[in-house]
């Protein structure tokens, strides 16, 4: 009789293993975006969402510049596992500028507009909207590159700026070293197939990162397959899946700056970037600076986001490089860094 | 060794004593019964008389007395053992000592008995397959992943070639022309044809965005002058509060 029973327990498991593994792919994947939002501003593709804090206890609101290059919905991608939701159970206004899916006609748009038309201008609605005297800046990669851009011009008040794993010294990268080299000796020039391609479609942009961190990708099957009995474990999974191949097109004005300018010239340390007249220099960042990195980051490794602490003149500057890959930062580390620099409200039973 | 050499001493001592107590008779005998002469009787109370004969004669008296006291004190003390070892308390400790002695050796016995019934349990066909399943996934995912990091590598080293990209940047360049032209004849024939292309469509998108840009600079300036207005009518507002003061 037990051993019967074992025996169907057992099938029961491995019925379910294998229900679970197929059924993934079967089905559309759960909703992300779950955090109560209302849109404040919206101009082009791009959009404003304001995330209000369930119980305000900071004066400081948080912008978010996530990058141009996936969705921003892995910031808020499921109770429980999302960096907006525990900011705002934490009592801070959240601002995240969403830039939308970029169509053929924003095939011109430069990071220059993106940073001038959007950014600044996200920034200055969110601090007209919050009644706020300044604002915590959070980018995450490229976007982190494009906050950091955008504090070093900001006629704004910046009050903290906080960089995860974003790019900024691309002088060396550990893989395709070579690609790197023929770029900046001028002897690999995609500007012309940027120009004709107009608006480098999705799927490029998926092979390019994909090709950078892992060319051949089936070990996360093998996590489903691990743990595909697991009900809660497959919706994550689907959903962080979903978000993988959510890749956006880029604007290939965008993408040959980013070529031009920080690939090849490495600009952002060496100068040399005008932003609407102004000269974009780091040196000009004097916020309070958070800058995270990922040991086991293969897109952007800690090589390309170290450097940025020796360019600004922050007097306040921490650099924290954390156990995990290119989307494994916790928003834990966080915490206790902004907490001191967003200005709490004190209640008055705590005076 | 000196006191069983002063005791043989001692018994020796008693022993002669003894003989000559039995002299002493013996001498009274001989006077009376007239066998001995009267210097000879002189001779042998003289002798009896010695005083180290009546210090010995005295110390076989305690050594008496000690031996009887000795067994006096032995019956007592097996008395008290005896009523000792009979205490009802006594018992009771002993008790609890034999059931602490049972706890244990229970105790010993269930732990044996729980050992046994896990290593069967361990030891269960199904359960093996069970852990062999778990075992068997992790495995398989830690294997793939180690594979896969293999195979990027040797991919992402190959490609990582001068060659390659020098060939790369040729074709781009030929793919850029062939792209162009492929591109014009499309807006030329499209145009002929009287279908709208990518281009056409953007171009209508980019007026529409032109639009929204005017309409955003509106809402600006629109909210900067309520701004100001707000300002300058507080500050009015404060004006006549503060001149109505004053009256």
């Amino acid at each position: 009789m037990s051993e019967n029973r074992l025996d169907k327990d057992y099938l029961k498991l491995e019925k379910e293993r294998w229900t679970g593994f197929f059924n993934a792919f079967l089905s559309l994947p759960p909703e992300s975006d779950i955090t109560p939002r209302n849109a404040i501003w919206k101009k082009n593709k791009v959009t404003l969402w304001y995330y209000p804090a369930k119980q305000k206890k900071y004066n400081i609101p948080l912008f978010l510049v996530y990058s141009m290059v996936n969705q921003s919905f892995i910031l808020d991608l499921a109770p429980g596992s999302s960096t907006i939701e525990a900011f705002v159970h934490e009592g801070y206004d959240v601002y995240l500028i969403d830039f939308g899916v970029p169509g053929y006609e924003d095939k011109d748009l430069t990071l220059n507009d993106y940073i001038q038309q959007y950014i600044q201008k996200g920034v200055q609605r969110a601090l007209r909207h919050s009644k706020a005297k300044s604002v915590t800046i959070i980018g995450y990669c490229l976007g982190g590159t494009l906050a950091a851009m955008y504090t070093a011009i900001a006629e704004e008040p910046v009050k903290n700026l906080i960089l995860t794993v974003a790019p900024i010294d691309f002088s060396t990268f550990p893989i395709f070293d070579k690609w790197l080299m023929a770029a900046q000796n001028g002897q690999l020039d995609v500007g012309r197939v940027l120009e004709t391609i107009g608006l480098v479609p999705a799927p490029f942009i998926e092979a390019g990162v994909r090709m950078i961190t892992s060319p051949l990708y089936f070990s996360h099957y093998l996590s489903l397959l691990n743990r595909s009995y697991d009900k809660e474990y497959v919706q994550h999974w689907r959903r962080f899946n979903h978000w993988t191949k959510s890749h956006i097109p880029f604007p290939g004005a965008s993408l040959k700056q980013l070529f031009d300018d920080m690939i090849k010239g490495n600009k952002l340390i060496n100068g040399g970037i005008q932003i609407n007249g102004k000269s974009m220099d780091l040196h000009n960042i004097h916020a309070n600076l958070l800058v995270l990195s990922s040991k086991y980051d293969r897109l952007v490794p800690e090589g390309l986001v170290y450097p940025v602490m020796d360019l600004v003149s922050s007097e306040d500057k921490t650099y924290i490089s954390l156990e995990g890959g290119h989307t494994g930062v916790s928003p834990a580390y966080l915490r206790n860094w902004l907490h001191e620099r967003s200005e709490p409200i004190v209640t008055a039973n705590e005076k | 060794m000196k006191h069983k050499h002063k005791r043989k001493k001692m018994k020796k001592g008693t022993i002669k004593l003894q003989k000559r107590l039995m002299d002493q008779n013996a001498v009274e005998i001989l006077k009376r019964t007239g066998f001995a002469t009267e210097q000879q009787l002189n001779q042998l109370q003289n002798l009896l008389n010695n005083e180290d004969l009546i210090k010995l004669a005295d110390a076989a008296d305690f050594c008496g007395k000690l031996k009887k006291a000795g067994h006096a004190m032995e019956q007592q003390l097996n008395q008290g053992l005896q009523n000792l070892l009979n205490n009802e308390n006594l018992t009771k400790l002993a008790n609890a000592a034999e059931f602490y002695g049972n706890v244990k050796k229970t105790g010993l016995a269930l732990e044996q008995q729980v050992n046994q019934g896990l290593q069967n349990l361990l030891s269960n066909e199904d359960l093996v397959k069970f852990a062999n399943a778990a075992e068997f996934y992790g495995k398989l995912k830690k294997t793939g992943l180690a594979l896969e990091q293999q195979i990027n590598q040797r991919i992402q080293n190959l490609l990582n070639d001068e060659d390659l990209v020098k060939l790369a940047n040729e074709h781009l360049d030929l793919l850029s022309r062939n792209f162009r032209a492929l591109q014009n004849t499309i807006e030329v024939l499209f145009n002929i044809l009287q279908v709208p292309t990518k281009n056409d469509v953007a171009n209508v998108a980019k007026l529409t965005l032109q639009t929204e840009e005017k309409v955003d600079n509106l809402e600006e300036h629109i909210i900067k002058l309520t701004e100001t207005v707000e300002k300058a009518l507080c500050k009015d507002m404060k004006a006549k509060k503060g001149s109505k003061g004053n009256v």
